[in-house]
């Protein structure tokens, strides 16, 4: 456990340069905060547009087999008799059974018809209608703005590059485990002293000492990318962290999808095993959901893979949700049924979920969501995501 | 003490207006020294010229229609080669842009192209070009930065990759000729960005209506694979359009209908306070001096839109030479700064492998939050002094300072190397500081790390 090394390490490093340690601006935020609650939530980006229909694929449906002549080969039946999931994602089978994993099955963003990854991942962040000029923050970053007492450990974005799910006014920590700082004693309070010096510096450059070369990581992150991350997360999530967002990639598999996919998805539930392990007790009070930028195409291509397309599956998993059970409806796979005669037609709106899960978990207005968090959404009926 | 602040004034402006100092090159800098910097041919870098990237987006897209035509079984492998040499030379052009900041005499130049390339932010994700952004600010920003904004404004909406970007090469006139045969119509994604963003600003009051009405004057711009940027007419908005009072285009429609609404707005008074408020507060600080921006607007608007005329009045002006550092360095300008600093030679950034490109310059400079060749969103990054200093972004600082002075082939003495970076600018506590380090390479990469050199 390691809930402020800094402060401790800081304390003594200061005593020692003789700076006046009750000056410290970073003593009082962290001591004096309240929090957002205790409940927690993870949202994982799927880039690259996961094709639902083989995470979860309706083996029930008279026309699927006929769609997907290399690509419906089996699977793990669910208790629904319809579905049966991924052959990779078997372990996810007892989170199932135990109530604490739900799929949206038929589900997408407002993006329609241009299908491109940057584009669509875009407005899967912004929580927008659309593109176009719009909104520049993300959709989790507005929800921070309306919760009390948020700091920067509140919300934590777990990626190399810039998130833009949580880019916005709200304070936030941006970091991607494994970042090996490798400096020495000396090193560190030289420049814990630099940073305190300029009230510019001082907050970024004492976490950036602290999570560089105190978070456990010193050597290269050992396992999947996935576990990694989980372990790094839940971390801390036992600390101050209450809100956080990953992403993982490796979903776009226009070729060879049999074998293409099955990393990606192992590395999906790699994470969601991961977490829950490793929170322990907490996984009671935490909430998982994964969306991505769209669906792909009802008809595997003449490459046995799928082309980008629109209707996808969105999953939860967390040990609070009332799970066991699929949301929002089948539309079927009928070349009618489709979107676009080519696409698993969508029946409703991802945001809605994520809105439910604010709503449910941190007491977020509806008004406010539909208004600040995700503008313009029409919420529908509540689905009743927690127990 | 004439002389002191005179040497001060130049540290100063070394790494305010320029890149930051090197060993043995201390010019005496004041206003007219950067703009006749600026006066100076601009010595050619080998960055990948638009054409090669056009010619690769045609030919991919060429091996696409085969395939789907049933003409050729399988172009991955074809395709797999082209999108290999656009990396390559995606990393070259990065070694090139980096040695050119290093080796240039104060950097100026390479600070305004930034900040030119930042105000006018497109890239080339997900569209017909790949890594096209680069050879985009080398054709459209670079040659103009010190000529009228009306000729840069031209320059940049009329590129490709911001077309593609902005999705101006879908906009339809609904009745032009191609409007009324297909039922398509106007994406209004360039021209609402054209007036928030390019010249009015956001604070400037203009409607919808105006939106709509510069993105129907807008129809005909447009591109294609094989010319680039060209005129349609089969896709232009025919008859007058009425923007802020006044009426442009008719018919025939033409080019040059587009181009007269572009000049009015570079010269409106919106636009020079928008251009002059935003070049004060990359180079000065996030909330400059009122009289200062007044002072660069003015001159902008008697010049009729002189971007060299607008930089000019900005340096001139004594509040630019006033210490303290109040803002911060764009992650390649703070790496190109740490390489001046320490000496390293141009040739030996050209020479780097492609590996060691992806290893030593493109990661770090993507966890810094500035990966090469992308731009967050039409607006550009965040310029404010804040913006770059998150713990993710410090702490890649930090290791990459760290890397740095562990491969230096002579490490320099502190003392020496923070007057060398600094030159006068060194707060008393990183000169304190230097002297408890452990390691002449620790001093260098603390030094390097330090509040102080991260500021400009």
């Amino acid at each position: 456990m390691r809930h402020d090394p800094t402060r401790r390490r800081f304390l003594t490093h200061a005593a020692a340069l003789g700076c006046s340690v009750a000056a410290s601006p970073l003593l009082t935020p962290i001591a004096m905060a309240s929090t957002p609650g205790e409940n927690r939530l993870v949202v994982i980006i799927l880039r690259g547009a996961l094709d639902g229909l083989d995470a979860l694929r309706p083996l029930g449906d008279p026309d699927f087999a006929a769609l997907r002549p290399n690509l419906s080969d089996g699977g793990v039946a669910l208790d629904t008799g319809f579905f049966a999931l991924h052959p990779v994602l078997s372990d996810l089978l007892p989170l199932w059974q135990a109530g604490e994993l739900a799929f949206v099955p038929a589900t997408s963003t407002p993006y329609r018809d241009k299908r491109s990854h940057f584009d669509g991942q875009d407005v899967l962040e912004a929580g927008t209608p659309g593109t176009g000029p719009a909104l520049r923050d993300g959709w989790l970053n507005r929800a921070l703005t309306l919760m009390p007492g948020v700091t920067a450990r509140t919300a934590f974005a777990l990626s190399g590059e810039r998130m833009r799910i949580l880019d916005g006014a709200a304070p936030m920590t941006h970091w991607a485990p494994g970042t090996d700082l490798a400096l020495g004693p000396q090193a560190q309070l030289l420049l814990e002293h630099l940073f305190t010096q300029d009230p510019l510096f001082t907050e970024a450059g004492l976490t950036a000492l602290e999570m560089g070369n105190a978070d456990g990581m010193d050597d290269a992150p050992r396992g999947a990318p996935g576990e990694v991350l989980a372990r790094y997360l839940a971390d801390q999530m036992r600390g101050e962290t209450r809100i956080a967002s990953l992403s993982l990639s490796g979903f776009d598999t226009h070729q060879q999808q049999a074998n293409r996919l099955r990393p990606a998805l192992r590395n999906l539930q790699t994470t969601i095993l991961t977490l829950r392990a490793e929170l322990g007790p907490l996984w009671a009070r935490t909430t998982l959901v994964a969306m991505t930028e769209f669906g792909r195409t009802a008809r595997e291509n003449g490459t046995r893979g799928t082309d980008h397309g629109t209707g996808g599956a969105m999953l939860l998993a967390g040990g609070a949700l009332k799970g066991g059970r699929m949301l929002g409806g089948w539309p079927g796979l009928s070349d009618a049924a489709l979107y676009d005669r080519r696409d698993l037609m969508p029946l409703s709106d991802v945001r809605a979920y994520a809105a439910w899960a604010l709503r449910d978990m941190y007491g977020l207005r509806a008004s406010d969501l539909t208004r600040t968090v995700f503008p313009g959404l029409d919420m529908g009926d509540n689905p009743g995501l927690l127990l | 003490m004439y002389g002191a602040n005179m040497a001060r004034a130049s540290s100063l402006g070394q790494i305010r207006f320029g890149l930051g100092p090197r060993p043995g090159h201390a010019p005496a800098l004041d206003a007219a020294a950067l703009i006749a910097d600026l006066d100076r041919p601009d010595p050619a870098a080998n960055i990948t010229p638009f054409a090669v990237r056009l010619e690769r987006a045609a030919a991919r897209a060429e091996l696409r229609r085969a395939q789907r035509s049933g003409a050729m079984a399988d172009t991955l492998a074809e395709r797999e080669a082209i999108n290999r040499a656009e990396v390559r030379d995606s990393q070259a052009d990065l070694r090139a842009q980096l040695a050119r900041m290093v080796a240039a005499p104060v950097g100026f130049r390479e600070r305004l192209v930034a900040f030119w390339a930042n105000h006018f932010a497109a890239d080339s994700r997900g569209g017909h070009f790949r890594f096209a952004r680069a050879s985009y600010v080398e054709d459209a920003i670079r040659p103009h930065i010190a000529t009228d904004f009306a000729t840069l404004l031209r320059a940049a909406v009329t590129h490709p990759v911001m077309q593609g970007y902005l999705n101006q090469n879908v906009s339809v006139g609904p009745f032009s000729l191609l409007g009324r045969r297909t039922g398509r119509g106007l994406n209004e994604n360039l021209a609402r960005e054209l007036l928030e963003l390019h010249t009015l600003g956001a604070q400037a009051g203009y409607s919808q209506a105006d939106v709509t009405q510069m993105a129907r004057l807008l129809t005909g711009i447009t591109f294609d694979l094989e010319q680039g940027y060209f005129f349609d007419a089969r896709i232009a908005e025919p008859g007058l359009i009425e923007i802020f009072g006044k009426r442009y285009g008719g018919r025939p429609v033409m080019e040059r209908h587009v181009f007269e609404a572009l000049d009015d707005l570079a010269l409106r008074p919106e636009t020079a306070a928008h251009l002059a408020g935003k070049l004060a507060r990359h180079f000065l600080a996030d909330d400059p001096d009122a009289g200062l921006v007044a002072h660069m607007q003015a001159r902008y608007l008697e010049t009729g839109g002189n971007l060299r005329a607008l930089h000019a009045a900005m340096l001139e002006h004594p509040m630019m030479w006033q210490p303290p550092l109040r803002k911060t360095r764009a992650p390649i300008a703070w790496m190109a700064a740490s390489l001046r600093a320490t000496g390293t030679a141009p040739d030996d950034i050209l020479a780097l492998s492609g590996r060691d490109t992806q290893r030593l310059l493109r990661r770090p400079l993507q966890a810094m939050g500035a990966a090469w060749e992308t731009v967050p969103s039409p607006a550009g990054y965040d310029d404010s002094a804040r913006a770059w200093i998150t713990a993710q972004a410090l702490a890649a600082r930090m290791s990459w300072a760290m890397g740095l002075a562990g491969r230096l082939p002579r490490t320099p003495d502190p003392s020496d190397f923070v007057t060398t970076a600094m030159g006068d600018m060194a707060s008393p506590a990183l000169l304190r500081v230097v002297r408890g380090a452990e390691t002449r390479a620790q001093a260098v990469g603390i030094i390097l790390s330090s509040p102080d050199f991260n500021r400009c």
